[in-house]
């Protein structure tokens, strides 16, 4: 084995030198290496679609850099939404939301809400 | 002869320099050494260039000669008579008849091999030269032979090591500023102690090297050249005040640095987020993408702040160091000077 018992320590890494054997270790990388390679190099979002849209491969790299901080915003809000943001909200509040605990400035006031909120909901589920 | 030649043929079939410290000397002059009366083998080269040096003739005076060197601390120049390479590899050398594989791989360093030119080595090399460049050597007023060679050596001997140290702090302060730009890290940089420990270290490098270069005249450091001595009861309270305040300054510099930036991107994301938070998709885009723009610019903004603070406060190393790294060239006390 290319580790060694002792490599990596434990039962891990006795499975990959033992069980998946380095050989197959290899082509595994191999595999994933040249997937990605083809898909750093070759792959181009910009030359296949947005450079009918946009002048320039720098100007589509400086969007796309935005465009990725925005969609990363964006699907660590939705991903767990019902939340009371602990970051200041400037009087907003997401439509529907007003006067609950997700709104309440008050954190442990929004807490006892969010309890109340959660037992009914749970109540509501037991009843269904 | 037979151990000589044998590895000097496989060197050669294998593409590869002659193995032993004193291999290469034979392989180029091996027929002079002959004539001088070399024996052939290689554990006798040390012995031999002893008796060059010495001019003895036979082997045990030589041994004798040796040893009363030795204990006299007459040594070879160079690394021939060291410890390391003199007498470590002897026992090697001495075995009369180990394998050829073995010889080999007793031969082989240890040391991890490098591929010369290499990315790291050639920016390692550039970054230590630049702040090598930062506290150069004086030029001496007489020209550099080997009448002033021991001199010029004296005088590296005495200077601090600022390029070594300047590139150490570099280094160091560099990958820890740019950890604070590696996701799911912050900069070590960031803490209090760890920035200020750095300049409080650098602080205490220099005042160590000042007291030991000047002694009890330290304080003669903080007077300006050309100032009245009744002057000096009024300069050096207030010049140590502000040189004790560079330790301060130089770990503060790089902590606030590190820590504003991040606490600034830290509000103005807490900002952006308000807004995808609680508008409706249309309305967030615009106002979003604006806010996303400003902080993608910040971001950039801290790189250059993470390589700029590295830079900034090994240059004032160099600087507060350096105040106190003048020699003064021993230069020849003696001199024959030729008349026209």
């Amino acid at each position: 084995p290319v580790l060694g018992h002792r490599g990596l320590g434990g039962r891990l890494a006795r499975t990959f030198t033992d069980i998946i054997k380095p050989r197959k270790m290899a082509a595994v990388t191999q595999l994933f290496g040249r997937a990605f390679e083809k898909y750093f190099y070759d792959f181009s979002l910009y030359d296949t679609y947005f450079n009918k849209y946009i002048k320039s491969r720098g100007q589509y790299v400086a969007l796309r850099h935005v465009a990725f901080v925005m969609v990363g915003v964006n699907l660590l809000i939705d991903v767990n939404f019902p939340f009371n943001p602990p970051f200041p909200t400037i009087g907003m509040c997401p439509a529907g939301w007003k006067g609950t605990w997700v709104c309440e400035a008050d954190k442990h006031k929004a807490l006892e809400m969010y309890k109340e909120w959660k037992s009914g909901k749970k109540a509501v589920e037991a009843h269904h | 002869s037979l151990q000589t030649a044998v590895p000097r043929v496989f060197g050669s079939i294998l593409g590869r320099a002659p193995v032993a410290l004193g291999q290469s000397v034979l392989s180029s002059s091996s027929s002079s050494f002959k004539s001088q009366g070399f024996n052939g083998t290689l554990q006798s080269i040390d012995e031999h260039v002893y008796a060059q040096a010495f001019s003895t003739s036979s082997s045990a005076q030589d041994e004798k000669q040796i040893s009363s060197n030795a204990a006299a601390g007459i040594k070879l120049p160079g690394m021939a008579g060291s410890m390391l390479l003199g007498k470590a590899r002897t026992g090697l050398r001495s075995a009369s008849m180990i394998p050829f594989a073995a010889q080999q791989t007793m031969n082989m360093s240890t040391a991890p091999q490098v591929q010369s030119g290499a990315t790291v080595n050639s920016l390692l090399i550039g970054i230590y030269r630049f702040w090598r460049s930062q506290a150069p050597m004086e030029k001496p007023h007489a020209p550099v032979d080997d009448r002033m060679l021991p001199a010029i050596i004296d005088a590296s001997d005495k200077r601090a090591a600022i390029g070594t140290w300047a590139s150490a702090l570099f280094c160091t302060i560099l990958a820890s500023n740019l950890l604070g730009l590696v996701p799911t890290n912050e900069a070590p940089t960031s803490g209090l102690g760890f920035a200020t420990g750095l300049g409080v270290s650098v602080w205490a490098t220099a005042t160590a090297l000042g007291l030991y270069k000047l002694g009890f005249s330290f304080p003669g450091h903080f007077i300006p050249g050309g100032t009245p001595w009744p002057m000096a009861f009024i300069f050096v309270p207030l010049e140590t005040i502000s040189y004790s305040f560079r330790a301060v300054s130089l770990g503060v510099r790089l902590w606030v640095n590190m820590l504003a930036g991040h606490t600034l991107l830290h509000i103005l994301t807490g900002m952006a987020l308000a807004l995808p938070f609680s508008l409706s998709f249309f309305a967030m885009v615009p106002a979003t993408f604006a806010v996303a723009c400003l902080l993608s610019a910040l971001v950039g903004l801290e790189y250059l702040v993470a390589v700029l603070q590295s830079g900034v406060f090994s240059i004032l190393s160099t600087v507060y160091v350096g105040e106190f790294n003048s020699v003064k060239l021993a230069g020849p006390l003696a001199k024959v000077v030729k008349k026209l």
